[in-house]
């Protein structure tokens, strides 16, 4: 009975450390970039949905690269969909020339660097890696 | 052309594009093998010979973003079905007037019903192949200009293409196993309306088709030669007017989706081409990465026999002759049937799907029932 106990205990403080560390990922964009975006927004820029910012400026979504972490909190978190329904999506848009998805990158530090040059775009990275050259849009877990 | 110079030719032009372009290349491809459950039956292009070939399919496509809304694309195909020959599938220019408004110009497949525009990205549907009751048009592609128009109502996704031009490819009509030369003009629209879990659509399809088979033209002489010749206007596919209408739905909730279409094909005049009525409905379930689904479809085909009407009956075996011949070609399309599809897709890596299904057709009219089994996957890359 003890060994299930203690098992069981250390199985939830597992869980709950490893929640703990399962990063919190930022939405950034140019400091003059003013836009307003909530997640609904977002999900139609990165689903080609919308092409440009609520102000009417041009918009130019990065994802990271597939199988990255803060890609699967991002598809599943504000695009509510998983990697295959997503890979369905762009199968019907890429195939009818009705659009391409994101451009993809290697690695966040690329995204934060593109998104400080350029006000057109909108990108995510690890809250822990935003600093001033970038705008926080949105967090989630 | 050559398949060999038109490889090379797609080649030339996507190899060393120039600096300014941002190409990207992608590709899918269906390999599928089936058969039927006995060896009197035939379905789909299978027997009771294991064949890969019907639904087999390989396709590549190079796509250019030249900046400012101008777009290229170029997709080649090879079908297992046109014994894998190569063929240009799509290869058109687009342009966006709009953030929301995009043209396009040149050969594309014609966004007829809910699946058409995506017919050969099996890994975008559940299906083995959409249902061949509506899906199984003898052409898929037109030369021509569409418009691309997406707004919002609020929540309201707002989707609407309007397009025309035309498909001069010799084609295979149903209830014939030649190709036969075809002039078609085609001038159509379709809208949806959806919303994160639902979605409606309606489309209509005006055409201009003239179709030279070559059963009907000696038919058509016949009954000419023999004095009658609006018999042979009512049979010619010559100019006639078809309307294409439809209405698909579909329903997507968590743990469970339903989609539907209805289809109906009407003549104006008198035709050789039947009038038909379409449905089917589909529901699934999706369990992790297996989805478990059943369809169930029908089509009526009605042929016209108004033709008849002027023929008289009785008068001289001759007479009589005639119209048994001209009733049975104007016969060739009907049918009645109805079929079952149960199957399953299984996601089993993130660019390809695993699909078997059974279809279990029961025709009403002639009695050519069939079971086939499919199994095979799906990937895009």
């Amino acid at each position: 009975m003890k060994r299930v106990l203690t098992f069981l205990f250390t199985a939830i403080v597992v869980l709950v450390v490893s929640g703990r560390l399962h990063a919190e990922t930022s939405i950034i964009v140019h400091p003059k970039n003013a836009s307003d975006l909530d997640k609904r927004a977002i999900a139609k820029l990165f689903l080609g949905k919308y092409k440009s910012f609520p102000g009417g400026s041009k918009a130019l979504p990065i994802n990271i690269k597939e199988g990255a972490d803060a890609r699967e909190s991002f598809d599943s978190s504000i695009l509510g969909k998983n990697a295959s329904q997503l890979k369905a999506y762009w199968s019907k848009q890429l195939f009818t020339g009705k659009g391409t998805p994101p451009k993809e990158v290697e690695d966040q530090e690329e995204i934060k660097k593109l998104v400080a040059e350029n006000p057109s775009v909108i990108g995510y990275i690890d809250s822990d890696l935003v600093d001033d050259s970038v705008k926080v849009v949105l967090s989630f877990q | 052309m050559k398949t060999t110079s038109k490889i090379f030719l797609i080649i030339c032009i996507f190899w060393a594009p120039p600096l300014w372009a941002e190409i990207r290349f992608d590709g899918f491809a269906s390999i599928y093998a089936g058969l039927t459950s006995d060896k009197d039956e035939t379905y789909l292009g299978y027997d009771d010979d294991l064949s890969f070939k019907p639904d087999s399919k390989f396709a590549l496509q190079a796509t250019a973003e030249l900046g400012d809304g101008l777009g290229a694309v170029g997709q080649i195909m090879s079908r297992g079905s046109d014994e894998f020959d190569v063929e240009l599938e799509w290869a058109y220019v687009s342009y966006d007037l709009t953030d929301s408004w995009r043209v396009i110009m040149g050969r594309q497949r014609i966004p007829l019903f809910s699946y058409s525009d995506f017919l050969d990205i099996g890994y975008a549907y559940h299906w083995v192949r959409p249902p061949d009751n509506i899906y199984g048009v003898p052409f898929t592609a037109f030369d021509g200009l569409l418009n691309n128009i997406n707004w919002y109502i609020g929540e309201l996704e707002n989707n609407l293409q309007f397009y025309l031009g035309r498909n001069t490819d010799d084609l295979v009509p149903r209830g014939s196993t030649e190709s036969s030369p075809a002039n078609v003009k085609l001038l159509g629209a379709s809208y949806k309306i959806s919303q994160d879990w639902w979605e409606v659509r309606l489309n209509a399809l005006h055409l201009d088709a003239t179709l030279e088979v070559a059963q009907i033209g000696m038919l058509a002489d016949t009954v000419s030669q023999a004095g009658f010749t609006s018999v042979a206007d009512d049979v010619l596919v010559n100019e006639d007017t078809i309307i294409f209408t439809g209405v698909g739905f579909s329903l997507n909730f968590d743990s469970v989706f339903v989609i539907g279409e209805y289809t109906d094909v009407s003549n104006d005049s008198p035709s050789w081409i039947n009038d038909q009525t379409n449905f089917y409905f589909s529901g699934g379930v999706p369990l992790n990465s297996v989805t478990l689904h059943l369809t169930y479809g029908e089509q009526e085909n009605t042929p016209q026999l108004d033709a008849l009407n002027s023929l008289p009956a009785g008068v001289n075996p001759q007479l009589d002759g005639l119209r048994a011949a001209t009733e049975n070609v104007l016969r060739l399309q009907s049918s009645e049937y109805s079929y079952i599809t149960a199957g399953l897709k299984w996601g089993f890596h993130p660019r390809a799907v695993f699909k078997a299904e059974v279809t279990a057709l029961e025709d009403d009219l002639r009695g050519n029932d069939a079971t086939l089994v499919n199994a095979g996957v799906d990937v895009v890359f």
